[in-house]
């Protein structure tokens, strides 16, 4: 029952989510993870993350392999795979940002980021709320109170869609 | 074959997980398991022999029983980055950790509108030349862009 890994030719790192389902990834691939490569320079090839699902960890394994063969000629479609990638509901994005965040690829938080804030940009407080599934711990008192200094940025401008 | 890559339910260090969970299926095979994830992550193809209880169509969704008004600072400050002062304002009002979160953004923004104005001679900043001069030769020191 030795580990199938020393077979490979290639290092292979184990990840596991926190539904504790394994993937195996190259050791190149995993490393654009600061968090993965720290482990990796610590000696370790088990990487638990109990921080990250495993919806989650489907998408950013998809997008560590894409962007670990980056090369000059894929270019246009590793600008197509982004961009699909990010085209999705605001739960994902904000789990993928999470994960993001923990495993610290900072070329992925930043396009996530960017995402996020190009789309709720322009949002009105309740509905960055809703998207946000925020409750509003302001009493209306208060609310009303920072309504009033800030009125100039309330002139009805606000897009109150939720997608 | 229910082969094991590694003893997976002792890890070699544990961590607490951030959020509650309820536990999962267990018997999920782990043969290479990343070669048919596309096949896994959909139930209505799943080929795999765990017993499919009755929520097994959702999974692998997300259980929001944290809120995001919890996303930590250093991530909301990335988002926010990019936003216009209505729109600082406008999050602002989300909740009040935002409110806390985004305090340096909106002091910022607000230091630079304070710095248009006086360039474009706007807004009653009452200087000498001289001072003007002196105040302008210093924002450019520390690179502010003031268009």
């Amino acid at each position: 029952m030795a580990s199938t890994t020393e077979t490979k030719q290639k290092k292979m790192l184990i990840l596991k989510s926190a539904d504790n389902d394994e993937f195996e990834i190259e050791e190149s691939v995993g490393v654009q993870s600061e968090t993965i490569k720290n482990l990796v320079e610590d000696g370790f090839t088990f990487v638990p993350l109990p921080n990250v699902y495993t919806k989650a960890l489907i998408k950013i394994i998809d997008y560590l392999k894409k962007h670990a063969n980056k090369t000059d000629s894929n270019d246009e479609e590793i600008k197509t795979f982004d961009k699909d990638f990010v085209n999705t509901t605001f739960d994902d994005l904000f789990e993928l940002v999470s994960a993001a965040n923990y495993l610290h690829i900072s070329c992925l938080m930043n396009m996530l980021c960017q995402t996020i804030a190009d789309r709720i940009k322009d949002k009105s407080p309740e509905a960055v709320r809703k998207i946000f599934h925020i409750n509003c711990d302001y009493t209306p008192e208060e609310e009303a109170k920072i309504r009033k200094a800030n009125a100039q940025a309330f002139e009805g401008q606000f897009d109150e869609s939720l997608d | 074959m229910n082969q094991r890559v590694w003893p997976s339910n002792s890890g070699r260090f544990a961590a607490f997980p951030f959020k509650k969970k309820q536990t999962q299926v267990q018997n999920r095979p782990t043969k290479n398991p990343f070669s048919n994830h596309s096949k896994e992550i959909s139930p209505t193809t799943s080929s795999s022999s765990h017993s499919k209880s009755s929520n097994s169509s959702n999974q692998y969704n997300y259980n929001h029983d944290f809120s995001f008004s919890q996303l930590p600072y250093d991530v909301l400050l990335k988002i926010a980055a990019t936003f216009t002062l209505p729109n600082l304002r406008a999050a602002s009002l989300v909740c009040k950790s935002w409110c806390d979160a985004l305090r340096p953004l909106r002091e910022s923004m607000l230091f630079l509108r304070w710095g248009k104005r006086f360039k474009h001679g706007r807004g009653g900043v009452g200087l000498s030349p001289i001072w003007r001069k002196l105040l302008i030769l210093s924002l450019k020191e520390l690179l502010v862009d003031l268009r």
